[in-house]
């Protein structure tokens, strides 16, 4: 880690410049840091938000069960390096976790580590998956979807009882809801 | 058009293998709108080149066409190409070779049939090689890099590029370091640079330069023998050497390779030598030499940076390989150290995503007919357990496994499954640290894999008759449950293993309810003149000490605490646990009920109130921590009351190793209880009794962690800026006076100040820590009862773990802690950890 700072001080200073050499085009050994998610809510322009990613620290973790406590993703992520903090992602009106989180870690090295490694593996039995984040602010931590857990569990027409059973706009769902308000009503 | 593809795409393995590479061209930054626009001509020739460069990185890899036929027209194509791209020919050349260094043998061909038509170009590239990449590895530690580049160079001799006598000024100029008084770790890796190489050009140079390769030879012996090898017994993963178990230091046993390839006359079979068939095509090249170049110089900060020694891990055997066809080649035969050797530099690179890593391992074909998986395999474990420290994070090495066991057409599954018996065979041979590597390994394959294992066959497991494997155990089913949960292991594990899992987690608040408690008021000695109302306290007080500051405090505590009484719902009045009235009754000398007053119970009670709010869950904690954050300040400001803040901690959360851990954690990061008051809490004996339950070593280990870390930080943000500092002075031409140069560094040099100061401050508290770390073992160690192996073992992995920053006060440290009339054991443990930055 600490050749990675010198090394990025050689550049710096312009060894290979100066000499009229060009760096050497690394494929598979340097990362890629970006990401395809463009935060519609984020407030800035687009190039604001492509610098946010460049320095970011902070991670979005997708496909948690709503069970999935912190002190499992704090268990999980810690294999990385430090956490700074772990901010649960909650539904909007019940205020319980729904399904996502977002961990923050002290460098990037640490979050760069857990999109290579963490990412596509299993916590809790289910495949979760990592992106960059353009930082945390304070009202990003709530679902954004009509009945306010995420957006992709509004129509998700599956069953997966580790988010709730069916997507909470999809037809199983309602018809569910149906009934049980219209046994009530009579 | 090249595909696009992004790295949050999912990756499909088997899909992965087939389809090219991608990167990010060019071309799409067009698309992207953020440079100017080319002419319809330049980007087409510039989506091309991309191509070439593609092509480049890939030969080698599975294709309908012969290696020698794909060869032989990317080297015209290249040819064709660099008139016009010289530049970026370069850079590809150059990435794929310090990416890919499994191909070594393809490039060096490439480059020989460059050079039979175009002399300058490959001139060029040398230079670029020798007076640019070689030099800023070298400079900047990169030892990987280095190692990779001179194997280049090395085997440019056989593809009739270079002249084998320029290769030996080249060795000669690396060998100039055994005669400077540097420490043995440059001169190793120096050493070391040279003798890797020998197997990929060793035929050629004897068959040319004979002598001269003997005299190196015989000098490079004088060397090796004459080092002090000390240190090797705290490297050994396995404590008693096992017959089928050898773990000489790595130069010692390389050089036994070397002496068995020499006898051989330097012939090999496992490296793939494309140059062979280009035999006539290769001949008309002229040779090259190369261009001079100066060693860095040896700074004494950064000792530490040439990477520490090894010692070899030898896991397989000859007998255990299965098939019939491969056979793993004998552990003294110069075959077996190049193919570790190749696999060991693909672990070492830093990877852009696991799946490139185990693509590259996949793609690697040496030419004999060797079980490649076992040696992968072996590779792995050995870095996994390699001492002090691996190269990279656990986790690196956790998820290249796990995609290699996805793999189905590579059985590696069962190879997963065989190792894991063998080590669980040998485990009481295993040092300690290991042990915990493999736990964790255990657990976090178990989580991938929905904790299916065959729980059954470890029923019988006793405590006495195997305590290794007992120990094992508990520690890897403690870590499942931190993974997951109590229950969902509960649930997995057959009956006979429950009493193997930890304890379920439960908050222990010492106050309660005198409702709660009938059996409590039988308790002998606990009379209602002794027990305690909260209510009477206060006005009790508050007669007596009304304008006291200290009383002040108190009553905030109390008015605290009487906020979460009213959370609990409980109208009756409280009465304090027997244990927690006995430590302050007793602890404090004071009478009921005086002792009250006593600041250590304030913060006590205080930090138990703060726990019971805090323990719905992680984020509760910490945002009632934050919300105390002054009054903790305070707090820790005062010498007696950190003590008492993890006392209760202790006290709250005994059941759950892991909030223990987590919440000390946090405690320590927002600096309310500093590394040296943890050190002398942990080592009271009420702790070290229960050292396993409360998960204590972790916590230990983990504190120091975060201390030599942030030590790390420090100067590496001291580098950082010295460096610009130095840039700014020296390395704008014509700029030198201009006023914006002048600010800048007036700018860098007071927070160069600034970190200085800070430095100094942090690099104190580290010794004064490390200072009682020592001591306080030591002073368990002389009283030899039952804790004597655990404390012993741990300090031998601290010393070992911790050398690079303990290496400066090695002195102060052996004249004042390790003195002579300790056991030899300890000696020999402390002399070794010296050694180690030799």
């Amino acid at each position: 880690m600490q050749a990675e700072a010198s090394a990025d001080l050689t550049k710096k200073q312009g060894l290979l410049d100066s000499l009229g050499f060009p760096e050497p085009s690394l494929i598979i050994t340097q990362g890629l840091k970006k990401t395809d998610y463009q935060d519609l809510r984020f407030p800035g322009s687009k190039q604001e938000l492509k610098e946010a990613i460049e320095k970011s620290t902070t991670l979005y973790v997708g496909n948690l069960s709503f069970y999935t406590t912190e002190e499992q993703i704090y268990e999980l992520f810690s294999l990385s390096g430090e956490i700074k903090r772990i901010i649960m992602g909650l539904d909007r009106y019940k205020r319980t976790p729904c399904g996502f989180c977002f961990v923050e870690f002290y460098t990037q090295k640490d979050a760069h580590d857990c999109l290579k490694y963490i990412s596509g593996t299993k916590l809790d039995d289910r495949i979760i998956r990592c992106d960059w984040d353009a930082g945390f602010i304070e009202g990003r931590q709530f679902g954004r979807g009509k009945s306010g857990g995420q957006v992709r569990d509004e129509h998700r027409q599956d069953y997966d009882p580790g988010r709730g059973g069916y997507g909470s706009r999809s037809i199983d769902n309602l018809m569910t809801r149906y009934k049980k308000r219209s046994s009530e009503v009579q | 058009m090249p595909n696009k593809r992004s790295v949050s795409e999912s990756y499909d393995p088997v899909e992965f293998v087939r389809h090219p590479l991608t990167f990010d061209t060019t071309v799409d930054k067009r698309y992207r709108g953020d440079h100017q626009f080319n002419s319809e001509d330049e980007d087409l020739q510039l989506a091309t080149i991309d191509i070439l460069g593609s092509l480049i990185a890939q030969i080698g890899e599975k294709s309908h066409n012969s290696l020698e036929s794909n060869l032989d027209d990317l080297s015209r194509h290249v040819i064709d190409a660099i008139p016009k791209f010289k530049n970026k020919i370069m850079s590809f050349l150059a990435g794929s070779i310090l990416e890919q260094p499994h191909k070594v043998t393809i490039y060096s061909t490439l480059l020989g049939l460059i050079n039979v038509k175009d002399y300058e170009f490959t001139q060029a590239f040398l230079d670029y090689l020798l007076s640019a990449l070689l030099p800023r590895a070298l400079q900047s530690y990169q030892l990987i890099q280095s190692e990779i580049l001179v194997r280049f160079l090395a085997d440019l001799v056989n593809s009739n590029v270079i002249s084998t006598s320029s290769l030996l000024i080249l060795f000669e100029k690396f060998l100039s370091v055994l005669e400077e008084t540097s420490p043995r770790l440059r001169k190793d890796a120096y050493v070391g640079l040279v003798l890797k190489t020998l197997p990929w050009c060793g035929r050629a140079l004897n068959h040319t330069r004979g002598e001269e390769l003997r005299k190196m030879l015989k000098r490079i012996d004088k060397y090796l023998n004459a080092r002090d090898t000390e240190f090797c017994q705290t490297l050994r993963v396995w404590r008693s050497a096992t017959d089928t178990l050898e773990q000489e230091e790595f130069f010692k046993a390389y050089w036994n390779q070397l002496m068995n390839f020499k006898k051989k006359g330097f012939t090999e079979k496992a490296i793939l030598r494309p140059y062979l068939s280009f035999h006539s095509e290769l001949s008309p090249g002229r040779q090259h030499k190369l261009p001079s170049f100066d060693l860095p110089e040896y700074r004494k900060e950064h000792r530490a940076k040439y990477g520490l020694p090894r010692v070899q891990f030898r896991f397989f055997d000859l007998h255990d390989v299965s098939s019939s066809e491969l056979s793993l080649p004998p552990s003294d035969s110069i075959e077996r150290f190049i193919l570790e050797e190749q696999v060991r530099t693909i672990l070492s690179l830093d990877y852009r995503h696991r799946k490139d890593c185990v693509r590259s391992l996949l793609n690697l074909s040496p030419s004999g007919r060797y079980p490649v998986d076992y040696i992968i395999m072996e590779v792995t474990l050995g870095e996994l357990f390699r001492l002090p420290c691996p190269n990279a994070k656990f986790l690196f090495y956790f998820s290249v496994l796990l995609e290699f066991s996805k793999l189905p057409e590579l059985g590696f599954s069962s190879l997963i499954a065989l190792s894991f018996e063998m080590l669980y065979e040998k485990l009481e041979w295993m040092e300690v640290e290991c042990r915990e590597r493999f736990s964790l390994w255990f657990a976090w394959h178990l989580s991938n894999n929905s904790y299916k294992w065959h729980w059954d066959d470890w029923k019988n497991c006793d405590r006495k008759c195997e305590p290794a494997q007992y120990g094992f155990i508990r520690s890897a089913l403690q870590k499942c449950v931190k993974l997951s949960y109590h229950e969902r292991i509960h649930g997995v594990l057959p009956e006979d293993l429950h009493h193997l899992m930890p304890s379920a987690p439960r908050p222990c608040f010492e106050l309660f309810s005198l409702a709660d408690t009938e059996e409590f008021a039988s308790v002998e000695g606990l009379a209602d003149s002794q027990g305690l109302t909260v209510h009477f306290i206060v006005q009790f007080s508050y007669l007596l000490f009304g304008w006291c500051t200290f009383c002040f405090q108190f009553i905030r505590l109390l008015l605290l605490s009487g906020e979460y009484l009213k959370r609990l719902g409980r109208k009756s009045p409280l009465i304090l646990s027997e244990a927690c009235f006995r430590r302050f009754c007793i602890g404090t000398g004071g009478c009921p009920p005086f002792f009250i007053f006593h600041e250590e119970f304030q913060v006590y009670l205080f930090t138990q109130c703060l726990l019971l709010a805090g323990s719905k869950s992680y984020s509760h904690f910490i945002s009632a921590l934050e919300r105390y954050m002054k009054l903790l300040n305070e707090i820790s400001q005062l010498e007696d009351c950190k003590n008492q803040i993890i006392y209760a901690l202790f006290s709250f959360w005994e059941s759950s190793a892991q909030m223990l851990a987590i919440l000390m954690d946090r405690l320590v990061t927002y600096r309310v209880i500093d590394p040296t008051s943890v050190i002398n809490c942990l080592f009271s004996y009420d702790f070290l009794e229960n050292h396993e339950k409360l998960g204590l070593w972790d916590i230990l280990t983990a504190t120091l962690n975060k201390m030599v870390a942030r030590t790390d930080q420090m100067k590496l943000d001291i580098e950082l800026v010295e460096g610009e500092i130095s840039y700014l002075e020296h390395g704008k031409k014509g700029e030198e006076n201009s006023e914006s140069i002048r600010v800048e560094l007036t700018e860098r040099t007071d927070r160069l100040n600034k970190l200085y100061s800070v430095l100094g401050h942090v690099s104190k508290e580290q010794k004064e820590a490390f200072f009682t770390l020592f001591q306080r073992m030591l002073m368990v160690l002389r009283e030899k009862n039952c804790f004597y192996q655990p404390v012993l073992v741990h300090l031998k992995m601290y010393l070992r773990k911790y050398q690079k920053d303990i290496a400066d006060s090695m002195e102060p440290m052996e004249k004042l802690i390790f003195s002579k009339e300790l056991d030899p054991e300890i000696m020999d443990a402390f002399n070794a950890s010296k050694a180690l930055l030799c």
